[in-house]
C-alpha cells in the first residue's frame, strides 16, 4: 500500500530517451490498490509561457502550423522560459518575437499542467491590456498571420476547430468566463 | 486583415516533414524523431510524442454543481479536484468512454452526453488529443470501482470553481477547460 493514503508511490525511474528538450521515462509506481507497474512519463524540463493580450475586446493571436499534429490553429504567442528568465519576461519576449507587439505590464493569469497523466510540463499565461507595435516579428518560423481577433468570434473558432491547442484554449475560455 | 475563419495556409509557412524514425513504441505511447525544416530554412530533428488513443473528460452538471473527484497525480506530485477522465479504449466510442469513466471514478451513471470541444493539450510536443463531453443528469449506482484514482467524490458548486482555481486546488488542463467552458456557457 502507498505511504500516504491515495498517493501513488514512486519506487524508481529508468530512462528510455533523454535530450536537452525532453526525456521519456518508465516510472516504477505502486498505486493505492496495491498494483505495481511501470508507467510512461514524458518529462519536459523547461516550463513555457504565453501572453494573453486583450485590447478593445480583441485578442492578439498568431495563425500557425504545428507539424507534430499537422494542424493549423490560432494560438497565443508562447514559448519556452529560458534559464534565468522570469515567467513575465519570457511571455513578453515571445510575444515581441512572434507578433512584433510588445505587451504592456502583464499580470499572472493562469498556471496549469496540460496533461498531468502523461507529460510532466507546466504552462503559464500572463495577461496584458495594452500593447505597442514595435516592428515586424523576428521569429519567422511561427506566425503565418498575426491578427487581433474579436472575443465575440472565439466561441465559433473553437467550435470550428480553428482554436484547438490547449495553451490557447484554456486561457481564452477563462477570459470568456469573465474570471 | 485576415478572415479568422478562413486564414491562408501557405506552403512556405508549413514545417515540412522529410522523414521520421521511431525511438520507442508501446501500446500506450511512442516517441519519434522527425526530420523537419522550418520556414526560415533550418533543418533539424525534433521530438514528437505519439499517443495511440484520445482521452475524454466528462462534465456532469446537475443543480448548478459539477461532479468532481479529489485525487493525487504522480507525475507532478500534486493533489487536485478533477473531472472524471480517461483514455478511450480501442474500438470504443468516445462518448461511451466518457460515460464509463464517470461511472468508474465517481459511482454516478450520467445521462446522455453531448460533445463540447476537442484540443491538443501540448501541440508543440505531442499529438495527444483531449475531448470533452457534457451530461445534465446522473444517477448514483454505488461507490467508485476505480480505487487508484478517486479519493473523494463531490458535487462542487459552480460558484466555487473560480475560487478553487485561484486557490491552486484545480491544477490540470483538462479540468480547467471543463470549468471555463461550463462557466463561459452559463
Amino acid at each position: 500500500m502507498s505511504a500516504v493514503p491515495g498517493e501513488w508511490t514512486v519506487h524508481g525511474e529508468r530512462s528510455i530517451y533523454d535530450s536537452e528538450w525532453m526525456s521519456m521515462r518508465l516510472v516504477d509506481v505502486e498505486t493505492p490498490s496495491g498494483a505495481r507497474f511501470e508507467h510512461h512519463v514524458v518529462r519536459v524540463p523547461a516550463e513555457a509561457a504565453a501572453t494573453l493580450v486583450v485590447v478593445d475586446e480583441k485578442v492578439l493571436m498568431i495563425w500557425r502550423h504545428r507539424f507534430v499534429t499537422d494542424t493549423w490553429c490560432w494560438e497565443l504567442p508562447a514559448g519556452r522560459i529560458d534559464p534565468g528568465e522570469t515567467v513575465a519576461e519570457a511571455a513578453a519576449r515571445e510575444c515581441r518575437e512572434e507578433t512584433g507587439w510588445r505587451p504592456g505590464p502583464t499580470t499572472p493569469f493562469l498556471s496549469w499542467h496540460p496533461a498531468n497523466g502523461s507529460i510532466d510540463l507546466t504552462f503559464h499565461v500572463e495577461r496584458a491590456t495594452e500593447a505597442t507595435h514595435v516592428g515586424d516579428p523576428t521569429d519567422l518560423d511561427e506566425a503565418a498571420a498575426i491578427e487581433w481577433i474579436p472575443l465575440d468570434d472565439i466561441p465559433a473558432l473553437i467550435r470550428d476547430g480553428e482554436i484547438a491547442d490547449g495553451f490557447t484554449l484554456t486561457p481564452l475560455l477563462a477570459e470568456l468566463a469573465g474570471v | 486583415m485576415v478572415d479568422p475563419f478562413d486564414p491562408p495556409t501557405p506552403e512556405r509557412a508549413v514545417w515540412a516533414v522529410h522523414g521520421s524514425r521511431s525511438v520507442y513504441h508501446s501500446w500506450w505511447c511512442g516517441l519519434d524523431l522527425v526530420d523537419v525544416s522550418v520556414p526560415s530554412g533550418r533543418r533539424f530533428e525534433h521530438e514528437a510524442v505519439r499517443f495511440e488513443h484520445p482521452a475524454v473528460g466528462t462534465v456532469v452538471v446537475v443543480d448548478d454543481a459539477l461532479l468532481m473527484i479529489w485525487r493525487h497525480r504522480m507525475i507532478p506530485d500534486t493533489w487536485g479536484w478533477e473531472i472524471p477522465a480517461g483514455v478511450v479504449d480501442p474500438g470504443e466510442d468516445p462518448a461511451d468512454a466518457a460515460r464509463r469513466e464517470a461511472l468508474e471514478e465517481t459511482g454516478w451513471a450520467c445521462g446522455p452526453v453531448e460533445f463540447r470541444c476537442r484540443w491538443h493539450p501540448s501541440s508543440g510536443t505531442s499529438d495527444q488529443e483531449f475531448q470533452l463531453f457534457a451530461a445534465a443528469s446522473a444517477e448514483r449506482q454505488g461507490d467508485p470501482s476505480e480505487l487508484d484514482e478517486t479519493v473523494e467524490v463531490a458535487w462542487v458548486p459552480l460558484d466555487d470553481l473560480a475560487e478553487l482555481v485561484a486557490a491552486g486546488r484545480i491544477v490540470d488542463g483538462l479540468t480547467m477547460v471543463a470549468v471555463w467552458n461550463t462557466l463561459a456557457a452559463r
